[in-house]
């Protein structure tokens, strides 16, 4: 099919001769859709998420980006700029995930220039993404220091959205969020998935937030597959015991928590 | 019942940065309050005024009860007797146990020091830990911090606090470095245990929904502000403030999909960005001119006491 | 609604006493040091005789309005020869710095970008280096190409560079890790530019306070040199030779040793401050 816009194949890690962190997975993310890797720490979603963008290297396994293979380094420039303009990355921590001191405006600048942008026109396309994200051109001329947590969140997907990528890998990026914040980051997520057809790996252990973007989900323990289907498959009728558990286990209105044995 | 906590009018500066502003809340023996909030709505600086665990900077207004003693004044031995009084536990159990000593070592220490022998300490300190959910005790009791995960480390810290059988236990996000199936199974066990001692909680959290399943009132706060103290039991249904609205309905449903979450604009602001008013109402969907120059008294609306101009039109 | 400008302008003022800049300690060592600096480019508009030459009729005179700081064994200006010595004890540090700079900065990015087997080999060969004492590498390096400032500051930058190269790949690998580079190289920005761009202007502030405080010690070390007849040879100026005149010690006139000394003392004393409070090591 080729609305597939990620494949990951027979994923395998292994640090040297330690334990198995990712044990043969495989999933897909097609076009203008969400796929959401869930799991607790040590399950291996934030090492799927480096080896995907291509800051780590898988042991065994292949990963496909709009068809194309990323098991090797890319080779050029021109190599790096044409998987850039395919897939981006938005990271965790709204305190680190930009240049604390580069202007937001500069940061976005850099980012459209690497597609080809003209110097001219880059003005303007550095102002359309940052509507697009809701901030205002006076955010432009700010560094990050005086902007809030979700402020920064929206500049880091304003920046990943610069080269039009195919698609877009969030590693717990809305998490750090305060609830109200995290609730309008996930609106702007899902507006612009409408608006641009842009589709999302969402790595996260939030299983509300999951509900709330994803259209599949893989559930990982301990770097591996435990269940993976549509997300109203998966939340609404588990088969799997781990992944009812997660359920049981995330705070909801009414909820008691419940001891393990 | 007489209160066991009563917190009147406290206000908090930290240097020129104010911190609380007439933070007003009452625990009752054996009762858990929540107090929920975002980042800067001085949750967390309330629960530090109340053991006194602030830094050299700080001033402080209003008054702090605990007992019959008037916990802003304390000094010395009697601070040191205040604060041994209270069971308290934080986010990151790793920076509250000495890294050198064994889990084992730990315990009995803290329970020789409240006047136990070292054999009956031992005896209960395992008793206390297999009822946090540790499989194997004695090993555990041999281990060092280190060889522990953050979910076995954070029992060990519930453990050794309970043991002391404090009557108010202070826990300011106990459970949100765990992971969720630990973070249930370590909420369940030092629930249970905590209404078995009769211990009263302040339970300071990020998640409403973690703090009404195990409290019975929730205050939540904003901008160094108590807003409004409600009932856990009813306060999904009949929250009457605008800002505990719009904290319950930015927490989305786990079962359907919303096409847009209902959000609040802007972000949570620290007190020592809020005017003399309202601190919610640059956000507040129903403002009117009034809530920006002066904060209401609180006013009983159900079982709801809450500080809000708006109350007979959104109740 | 009437609140909102009240906010903002709270807002405003808090950020602004936030940044609290180089406090009363680091502008008073900025003082002293522009001072200095002045006094090395404007020495021949400063100071008031030759330095090199002396009125031999009079050696040793006590301070007078014609001589502030008194003359030396040979009748030279005190004074003179202090202003002008400015000049080659600024620059033989700067040189120092600057080599040491352009030599370990781009091994240290180079070491934290490739990490791995570059990062152990360039870290052992930081290692080597480090075992060697500077000083006894400068006087090697005099052996070899005869006294003087140039072979002084050639030892020195080499002693310089694992301190540096050091210190510079610790900060890099901590900036490194940052999820912003992440992000920039999945990107698809290259190595050099998120290097250049990025990484070392965030590594500047650290960079700038470490060369302060290297540029301190090796204004010790060349006025050490100098005072072992090393580096600056005897007739022209310097405060390192300056500081070692023995005939004048002996001879019971110490104001110029004096003032020389307490010119290092209180430059390398603004060079720390300034150095520490650059780098942010001594804010909270």
């Amino acid at each position: 099919m080729n609305d597939v816009v990620l494949e990951v194949e027979h994923l395998v890690k292994r640090y040297g001769d330690g334990p198995v962190v990712v044990d043969d997975v495989s999933f897909r993310v097609r076009r203008g859709r969400t796929t959401a890797l869930v799991g607790e720490s040590g399950a291996g979603k934030s090492t799927i998420g480096g080896i995907v963008t291509g800051l780590q290297t898988a042991t065994s396994g292949r990963v496909a980006v709009c068809g194309e293979d990323r098991t090797r380094v890319a080779r050029s420039a021109r190599e790096r700029r044409r998987r850039g303009a395919q897939l981006q990355l938005v990271p965790q921590d709204p305190a680190t995930t930009l240049d604390r001191s580069q202007r937001i405006g500069d940061a976005l600048a850099e980012a459209v220039a690497l597609g080809g942008t003209p110097r001219t026109d880059r003005l303007p396309r550095v102002e359309e993404l940052a509507t697009q994200v809701g901030l205002g051109p006076t955010h432009l001329e700010l560094t990050p220091r005086s902007l809030s947590g979700g402020q920064r969140q929206r500049v880091a997907i304003a920046r990943a959205l610069a080269t039009s990528p195919e698609v877009i890998v969030l590693d717990e990026a809305v998490s750090a969020l305060d609830v109200s914040v995290q609730a309008q980051v996930l609106n702007v997520l899902n507006a612009l998935q409408r608006d641009l057809g842009t589709a999302y790996l969402f790595i996260t252990h939030d299983l509300a937030v999951v509900r709330q973007v994803a259209h599949d989900v893989v559930v990982l323990r301990h770097g591996r597959v435990v269940e993976h289907g549509a997300v109203e498959q998966v939340l609404g009728d588990p088969q799997d015991d781990y992944t009812r558990l997660l359920l049981d286990s995330t705070p909801r209105p009414g909820w008691r928590p419940v001891a393990l044995v | 019942m007489t209160a066991l906590l009563q917190v009147d009018d406290l206000t908090l500066d930290l240097g020129d940065t104010p911190i609380l502003r007439g933070v007003s809340l009452a625990v009752r023996p054996g009762e858990a309050l929540g107090i929920v909030g975002e980042s800067g709505s001085g949750k967390s600086m309330t629960l530090r005024t109340v053991a006194r665990l602030l830094p050299d900077s700080a001033r402080t207004g209003g008054a702090v009860r605990v007992g019959d003693r008037d916990v802003l004044g304390l000094r010395g031995r009697e601070l040191r007797e205040h604060r041994r009084g209270l069971g308290m536990v934080f986010q990151d159990p790793r920076s509250a146990i000495n890294p050198v000593h064994t889990v084992g070592a730990f315990l009995v220490e803290r329970a020789r020091d409240a006047g136990q022998d070292t054999a009956a300490a031992r005896e209960q300190a395992l008793t206390v830990l297999r009822r946090m959910g540790m499989t194997d005790p004695e090993r555990r009791m041999r281990q060092h911090p280190f060889e522990l995960s953050g979910g076995l480390l954070q029992r060990v810290m519930i453990a050794s606090v309970l043991m002391e059988r404090p009557r108010l236990l202070l826990a300011d996000e106990p459970t949100t470095a765990l992971d969720v199936t630990t973070q249930a199974d370590v909420l369940a066990l030092t629930d249970e245990l905590r209404r078995e001692m009769g211990a009263a909680l302040v339970l300071v959290t990020h998640d409403l929904d973690l703090a009404s399943a195990v409290c019975d009132r929730i205050a939540v706060m904003y901008g160094g502000r108590v807003l409004e103290t409600a009932p856990a039991a009813t306060l999904r249904d009949d929250a009457v403030h605008p800002y505990t609205r719009a904290l319950l309905a930015s927490r989305p449903p786990l079962d359907q999909r919303l096409t847009e979450i209902p959000v609040a604009p802007g972000s949570p602001v620290p007190a020592a960005q809020t005017g003399p008013g309202c601190p919610f109402v640059d956000r507040c969907p129903v403002a009117l001119p009034i809530c920006g120059s002066a904060l209401p008294e609180e006013r009983l609306v159900g079982a709801s006491r809450v500080r809000c101009h708006r109350v007979e039109e959104v109740a | 609604m009437t609140v909102l400008p009240f906010t903002a302008a709270r807002r405003l003022t808090r950020s602004r006493t936030r940044r609290t800049g180089l406090g009363v300690s680091g502008w008073a060592a900025v003082v002293v040091l522009v001072l200095v600096a002045a006094a090395a480019v404007l020495a021949p508009l400063i100071a008031p005789y030759d330095p090199n030459t002396g009125d031999l009729l009079h050696p040793y005179a006590t301070p007078s309005a014609d001589h502030w700081l008194g003359t030396d064994g040979t009748g030279r200006d005190v004074f003179s020869r202090l202003v002008y010595g400015a000049r080659t004890s600024l620059l033989g540090p700067a040189a120092v710095v600057l080599a040491a700079l352009l030599l370990g900065v781009p091994l240290a990015l180079v070491s934290a970008w490739r990490g791995g087997r570059t990062r152990i080999v360039l870290g052992s060969v930081l290692d080597v280096m480090f075992a060697i004492p500077g000083l006894l590498l400068a006087i090697l390096a005099v052996a070899m190409f005869g006294p003087g400032l140039g072979a002084a500051v050639i030892a020195l930058a080499i002693a310089y560079l694992p301190y540096v190269a050091r210190l510079a790949t610790t900060a890099a690998e901590g900036e490194r890790r940052l999820p912003y580079v992440q992000a920039l190289s999945v990107q698809g920005h290259g190595a050099l530019r998120v290097n250049v761009r990025h990484v070392l202007r965030n590594l500047s502030p650290v960079l700038v306070g470490q060369a302060s405080v290297a540029f301190a010690y090796a204004l010790i070390d060349l006025a050490s040199l100098s005072f072992l007849g090393l580096a600056v040879q005897a007739p022209q100026a310097d405060w390192g030779v300056l500081a070692s005149d023995k005939d004048a010690l002996l001879k019971g006139h110490p104001l110029g040793v004096a003032s020389a000394s307490v010119l290092i003392v209180v430059t390398v004393l603004s060079l720390f401050v300034l150095g520490s409070r650059v780098s942010g090591e001594d804010r909270r």
